[in-house]
């Protein structure tokens, strides 16, 4: 115990801890990071001899629903920091990797004296010391279009912007380290012997260089954390925010989405002047043992290693030997004595490629792309132009046998059955009859409505857009596809045509739906999933947002890592965005719905005019957008 | 004055004033993008807010205005940019450099204090050396604020928690920016003197009887002053990012404070906050190479005090 090495060992303890928290959150509690907790707390209180009822909304001050108190829309704040020390933990971890990166060979080479690099790291540190790297970092982390990422997006600019302000420094220790390997005796013993700078780099220097910057990574890591709660309080944070309090449409303030600890302290000067003291505490406190943590391991690690005999080194030292696949090969061919080492190290290099070519989930239903073009080039085919469309969508509805919801018609509106209207059908889900019990009580159903346009194929100077056609021709697949599905959908799906007569933009429809919904927003709670527009053939990647207003109310951490797989496992080129971009309804629907998702264009220019010719359609797009919302509905918890 | 060494003196300062002039004008080509500067995802391509035309007119303008002087007079909300850079640069220059001060104040007597200790080999040593760099300003600040006001609503202090309107408000700002320095040069001290005290010299000196006292003003006091000099480039990058943080915190309208104002558009049309945002951040560029060159001056007039030793 008297050679224990108390530093390292408490922040050992720390780092474990924290580890620990990053992996397995659900050890230290029990809900979700999302979920709002009761809103209005009631305090019974005795004033002046009656005892009065006290109304609370959020945030709710240190409770025991809730020790550490909720933030501003009633989420548990220990739970928000529990579940936040990944990502936190994760940015952490990439910047100061990056760094390293780039500052080890950057450093060597300036210490041994190589002027490109010595000059270049001087120029770099001039101007990094010059202008402060937070004010770098807030200036190019503040634009807006960085601030609405989502969170696996906006990490690596965030990793970028980080490395780059910090990078010099670490490189300059690197350099002052290195200068000062070089000048010993045994390096000019080194030179002597005929050791070129190569051999002297490999067997000299990166052997006395390792155990400082082990200790320098996790002292970096502190820095790294400190700097984080810096940009926090200027509003800088890893991930999006989402309006909260909307009142008349419009967010009076916004909140972040994920949980990470940076986005807790972004309202810390209101928080603080309101007295809400709770919420800059903690996650400070969550900071401080981290950044202290960090620390100690690093000058635990920079004590241990100026011991001459210490174990720890030595088990370093020979943990980075076993790593080295030179030995591996050599053990292989020494089987009889090296059988332990290994058969661990062939489990873990299998681990490793069965994890990495490990194929994941599969589609449970094939979307058929091929079904849709013909769709497509039947909507941009007809004799009667938009009339055709029309009777040809309510025809393949019939044909699936998708229930009418306006008194046995497929017409949102009784009163203007024809021309112009939207179109509603509904594959009934299990919880259908639970939706139509007029005497139902309880909590609200959900509901799935996936709306689409089939408005403005045909232009009034006589010539046909098939770029409009696409998102119907994917509406009129699906609806094939999930009625004959073989497993029946727990949730009820609405499949909307909206109408928006030919405009720019369609709001009209999702107003009207909105004042008068098929089904009363007072029974269920809906989702609603918008095929947009599919691109031209030379676009790159296509359009998906996600938009929410109640993230809080829903396992919305769960839902974003159910879209962000769904969208990964599919293999395309998308560009993600936490705003509204779709048909143009998303934006009429978003604000009540629990959240939206948009995949493809709104409208472009080019869809009336460049993108006439059916070829000069994205196909692996239209099969794309198709296969990824029939995968969110028939595999993510969400949906089913 | 030989005339070598006066041509030398000259050759050094234009150097310096060559690298001022550069450094504003990069600084100022650099903050000439508008501060509502964005970008979007569209037709599938990435498309910026700006053209590139306005930007560089906005690079020609706010030189042009930087270099005759009338940026000074570009009026916002009824007054002169320049009264406003004056006042606020003001709250900021006393902010630091009393923060500075009250570091060296404390840093100093806490240095030679741990250097007494240094014999002894304790967690609770390398706690006390970690803790006070580990404790992010934010909780710093809290803990200020929160006993400020208790104090101030108490009426147990004439102190104010928050504002700008009188003197004191600059108190509980400069308390917080001085811890950091504080540990920071508390930790060089106590670096230097460990250092000192295995020279030749000063075991010499303890040899003969010298006192502790005269030990510390003839020998260990210079070469204290040294090293802290020498620490200073660090201290003020750390001091500059906390003054960000202090003064958002405490509401405390300095330099930092309109600059992140001006950033994030909250002040004025966005012109004229763009103009506003270089005109601040040229002048915290530049006060910061005018406190670094008379650190560095210092540094070289200590230096062959150092060598006489």
């Amino acid at each position: 115990m008297k050679n224990t090495n108390i530093t390292l060992l408490m922040g050992g303890i720390i780092a474990i801890v924290l580890g620990t928290m990053a992996f397995f959150p659900q050890w230290f509690t029990d809900q979700d990071p999302n979920t709002q907790q009761e809103r209005i707390q009631v305090e019974e209180k005795e004033v002046e001899g009656e005892m009065v009822k006290i109304y609370h909304r959020p945030p709710h001050s240190p409770n025991p629903n809730a020790w550490m108190g909720t933030d501003g829309v009633g989420r548990d704040l220990w739970t928000r920091l529990v579940y936040g020390t990944h990502t936190t933990l994760k940015a952490v971890i990439l910047v100061v990797f990056f760094r390293f990166l780039v500052a080890i060979p950057v450093g060597i080479l300036a210490g041994m004296k190589v002027s490109f690099f010595s000059r270049g790291l001087r120029l770099f540190n001039t101007v990094f010391t010059t202008i402060p790297s937070l004010i770098f970092s807030f200036i190019v982390l503040n634009i807006e279009y960085i601030r609405n990422l989502p969170l696996n997006q906006a990490m690596p600019i965030f990793v970028v912007v980080l490395t780059i302000v910090g990078w010099p420094k670490l490189a300059r220790q690197i350099e002052d380290r290195t200068e000062r390997i070089m000048g010993e005796d045994f390096i000019e013993g080194e030179i002597a012997l005929g050791k070129h700078q190569g051999q002297i780099l490999k067997e000299n220097l990166l052997p006395h260089l390792t155990p400082s910057m082990i200790s320098w990574g996790f002292i970096e890591m502190g820095l790294v954390l400190f700097l984080l709660a810096q940009l926090s309080i200027l509003g800088i944070f890893i991930g999006p925010s989402q309006g909260a309090m909307i009142i008349d449409g419009a967010p009076q303030w916004f909140t972040a989405v994920n949980a990470e600890w940076s986005n807790l302290l972004s309202r810390a000067p209101i928080d603080i002047r309101a007295g809400h003291y709770w919420l800059v505490l903690f996650p400070s406190l969550f900071f401080f043992v981290g950044i202290t943590g960090f620390n100690l391991v690093g000058e635990g690690l920079k004590e241990e290693f100026e011991k001459r005999e210490s174990r720890i080194v030595s088990w370093i030292q020979q943990g980075i030997h076993q790593l080295s696949p030179l030995l591996y090969v050599k053990q292989i061919g020494k089987f009889k004595k090296y059988r332990v080492p290994i058969v661990i190290k062939t489990t873990a290099v299998l681990v490793i490629i069965g994890f990495i070519i490990y194929p994941g989930a599969q589609s449970l239903y094939t979307f058929d792309a091929n079904r849709s073009r013909d769709h497509m080039e039947s909507l941009i085919d007809q004799e009667e132009g938009p009339d055709g469309v029309q009777k040809y969508i309510i025809e393949k509805m019939e044909a699936a046998d998708l229930l009418r919801p306006m008194e046995d018609s497929y017409y949102f509106s009784s009163e203007g059955q024809g021309h112009g209207e939207t179109l509603i059908g509904i594959i009934p889900g299990e919880n259908w009859e639970r939706i139509t019990d007029p005497d139902a009580k309880g909590e609200k159903e959900s509901l799935v409505i996936i709306g689409t346009r089939y408005d403005g194929i045909y232009q009034e100077e006589g010539t046909v857009s098939p770029t409009r056609a696409t998102g119907a021709a994917n509406g009129l697949t699906l609806i094939e596809t999930l009625q004959n599905s073989s497993e029946p959908l727990e949730q009820t799906l609405m499949f909307v045509f909206w109408d928006g007569k030919g405009a720019e933009v369609n709001i009209e429809e999702p107003n009207r739906y909105m004042r008068t919904p098929v089904i009363p927003h007072s029974r269920v709670n809906y989702t609603y999933l918008d095929l947009g527009y599919i691109p031209k053939e030379t676009q790159r990647s296509l359009q998906v947002s996600l938009y929410t207003s109640k993230a809080q109310q829903i396992q919305f951490q769960q839902l974003m890592y159910d879209l962000q797989n769904t969208l990964d496992r599919n293999q395309f080129r998308y560009h993600l965005t936490m705003n509204l971009r779709g048909s143009g309804a998303i934006a009429g629907l978003s604000l009540s719905s629990m959240f939206s998702i948009g995949v493809g264009e709104e409208y472009y220019s080019f869809m009336d005019n460049e993108s006439l010719d059916p070829d000069s359609i994205h196909y692996e797009f239209l099969e794309k957008q198709g296969q990824f919302i029939l995968d969110m509905i028939t595999m993510t918890d969400h949906f089913r | 004055m030989r005339r070598e060494v006066q041509r030398e003196i000259v050759k050094r300062g234009l150097k310096k004033l060559i690298f001022l002039l550069l450094l504003i004008t990069l600084l100022v080509l650099i903050t000439s993008v508008p501060v509502n500067f964005n970008l979007d995802y569209y037709d599938g391509d990435f498309q910026i807010n700006t053209t590139w035309q306005e930007i560089r007119d906005n690079m020609g303008e706010n030189l042009l205005l930087l270099y005759s002087g009338r940026i000074f007079r570009v009026p916002l909300d009824n007054r002169s940019m320049g009264t406003l850079l004056g006042v606020s640069a003001l709250r900021s220059f006393s902010v630091f450099f009393f923060g500075l001060l009250l570091g060296l104040l404390w840093g100093i007597p806490k240095g030679i204090l741990d250097r007494k200790k240094a014999h002894k080999k304790g967690t609770f040593k390398t706690l006390q050396k970690i803790l006070p760099f580990s404790l992010p300003e934010i909780l710093v600040v809290l803990g200020i604020q929160m006993l400020g006001a208790y104090l101030y609503r108490n009426q147990w202090s004439p102190i104010p928690h928050a504002g700008y309107s009188s003197w004191l408000n600059t108190i509980y700002p400069i308390l917080a920016i001085s811890v950091l320095p504080g540990a920071y040069i508390a930790k060089t001290t106590a670096e230097a003197i460990q250092e000192m005290a295995k020279e030749p010299y000063i075991r010499v000196a303890r040899g003969k009887g010298c006192s502790p006292y005269r030990l510390f003003r003839v020998h260990y006091f210079r070469g204290i002053l040294l090293e802290i000099l020498g620490a200073f480039p660090t201290i003020l990058v750390m001091m500059f990012s906390s003054l960000v943080i202090i003064e958002r915190m405490f509401y405390f309208p300095g330099l930092t404070y309109y600059l992140v104002e001006f950033y994030t558009n909250s002040m004025g049309n966005v012109h004229r906050a763009g103009i506003g945002f270089t005109l601040f951040i040229v002048a915290l560029g530049v006060f910061y190479f005018m406190i670094f060159q008379i650190a560095e001056f210092l540094k070289s007039w200590a230096l062959p005090t150092r060598e006489k030793l």
